[in-house]
């Protein structure tokens, strides 16, 4: 048995053995007790850094970008490395994944309210149990790895969770409005506010009712080979920007220009990191002038790769699948050709594809084979066309607060489950 | 007729509280919250006065061609000599709302929450 397996298979044991012991414990002792382990916030932070809304340290400029559409498949991959590399077919959803589970974002009812906890789902025995493996902790209160009290002044992303290297990435706003990053052990033996990214812009006027309204956006960020990469949301002009993890330096590796910008959806495949950048055409903010760009995490090279190119995409075996006004096409990175897979389906289609299927939200899940022929279309009433959260092996979906999983190894009897 | 009466009312409550259950318009524990695409708002009420108010909502809109996610959230906050407090937004030019999720606080401490809640 290799040595990872080996250590995979003891600390999978110790999770479930606390979680087992615990239930039993509450179960025999009739109550919760809070926590002899504090939870201590470690800030790996300098605060000179990030002190202002638009960050003004260590700003590289160095951004050359090709127009010519090819990127450098010879020298550089495409391929996914297991622990170090996003899971982009999670893009924006409540899901993450390690070679051993899934970590997701779920809500727990504790007395009158209702608070985040990050769980973990086994991937062989789909046993579902909070990531804290704190002895004696109900996981109900503070001092709890995977518990984020609303009342601790976490504003948490819950649409946003990663995997990396042996921990768990969350993001979260803290009571000093810098957004910061969590980080979780995979086993769940520690938690820590792992790095500040930015002060956030809060929004704050006065309401016509006389009270105050503040508002913020969250980032979108890709935790990728040792970076975090993020786009602050609303800034003036929009960059993507990068930091060691760990480290304090940021680097700024793109920024937009031009009026009514948008930059979003960072996907990273191998030595790659595809974003979307444009400008909208009007006041409507519905047609955007923009495409499909590629950052050599290597070079620091930007190179346009398909224009027009501005809705869902996702990339497998060498090949952009993107969606368009009436459908999918699919560009290959190899010979530069386009063709049309799926045509008079709905506009700009929410889709994931993996190395056997293509599956389309379209009022339920339609599936359909990488020649774009029909498998099957999965219907059930819980899951809505928003509610699906997409995956590779397993698609997950939420409808309100309970999670469902679709195993597409046998796409002929697949069906959705719920996990709890 | 009394039975029959007694029968039509439960099953009229039962259907307003399936109805309250609907995605769009939900109220638990003095919290009341509607979401449609392009409009989201959430009041909540407190009895007692004296304490600062804060109703809060989580919320994500998606682009309509792009497709892309804004996380956000927005709140309104009153203090003093209120029993309620409301917060409501439209959606971004382009946008539509995905899903919302309201909370009410008094004094800083979590007392009601709905959702998540769907248009």
């Amino acid at each position: 048995m290799s040595k990872d397996k080996e250590k995979y298979i003891k600390w999978r044991i110790k999770l479930i053995c606390v979680s087992i012991f615990t239930i039993s414990y509450i179960m025999i002792g009739g109550c919760s007790k809070e926590s002899d382990n504090n939870i201590e916030e470690t800030t790996k932070v300098n605060e000179n850094n990030n002190g202002n809304n638009d960050i003004n340290n260590n700003i590289n400029n160095n951004v050359n970008i090709s127009n010519n559409g090819v990127i450098d498949l010879e020298n550089y991959s495409l391929e996914y490395v297991n622990g170090t590399d996003s899971t982009p077919w999670y893009f924006w959803s409540y899901v993450a994944e390690s070679e051993w589970g899934y970590y997701m974002w779920d809500w727990v009812n504790i007395g009158a309210t209702n608070e985040y906890r990050v769980m973990f789902l086994d991937k062989e025995t789909k046993q579902y149990v909070p990531l804290c493996s704190n002895p004696n902790c109900g996981h109900d209160v503070e001092g709890c790895n995977a518990l984020f009290l609303s009342g601790a002044s976490y504003d948490m992303e819950n649409n946003f969770i990663y995997y990396n290297d042996g921990n768990v990435y969350v993001v979260g706003k803290d009571k000093e409005d810098y957004m910061c990053l969590y980080r979780i052990a995979e086993d769940g033996s520690s938690r820590e506010k792992y790095m500040k990214l930015y002060k956030a812009n809060i929004i704050t006027t006065n309401d016509e009712n006389g009270g105050m309204y503040t508002e913020f956006f969250y980032p979108e960020v890709c935790i990728h080979r040792g970076y975090v990469y993020f786009i602050i949301n609303k800034e003036s002009e929009l960059k993507i920007r990068r930091i060691k993890l760990g480290e304090e330096n940021v680097e700024e590796i793109f920024s937009m220009t031009g009026e009514r910008q948008d930059l979003y959806r960072m996907e990273a495949y191998g030595d790659y990191l595809f974003f979307q950048g444009g400008n909208f055409v009007d006041e409507n903010y519905m047609d955007i002038d923009g495409g499909i760009m590629a950052y050599n995490i290597n070079t620091g090279e930007i190179t346009m790769v398909k224009k027009g190119a501005i809705s869902t995409f996702c990339i497998s075996s060498g090949n952009i699948y993107y969606a368009t006004s009436d459908g999918i096409s699919v560009y290959s990175l190899t010979d530069l050709t386009d063709t049309v897979l799926l045509n008079s389906i709905d506009p700009y289609p929410s889709f994931i594809v993996n190395d056997n299927y293509v599956f389309i939200a379209d009022k339920n899940l339609k599936v359909y084979d990488l020649d774009g022929n029909l498998v099957r279309k999965i219907t059930d009433e819980r899951i809505e066309i928003n509610n699906i959260l997409w995956g590779r092996q397993l698609l997950f979906a939420k409808n309100g607060e309970t999670y469902l999983y679709l195993d597409t190894e046998d796409i002929n009897n697949a069906k959705w489950i719920a996990i709890k | 007729m009394k039975v029959k009466k007694k029968l039509l009312s439960l099953i009229g409550v039962a259907v307003m509280v399936c109805m309250m259950s609907n995605a769009a318009l939900a109220s638990s524990a003095g919290l009341t919250a509607n979401i449609t695409p392009d409009y989201i708002s959430a009041r909540y009420e407190y009895s007692q006065m004296g304490n600062v108010l804060i109703v809060k909502i989580d919320f994500t809109e998606k682009h309509t061609t792009t497709g892309q996610v804004h996380s956000s959230s927005c709140q309104s906050s009153l203090a003093g000599g209120y029993t309620s407090v409301s917060v409501g937004r439209n959606a971004d030019a382009g946008y539509k709302y995905t899903t919302m999720t309201a909370y009410g606080y008094v004094g800083g401490t979590q007392k009601a929450k709905l959702g998540p809640l769907y248009p």
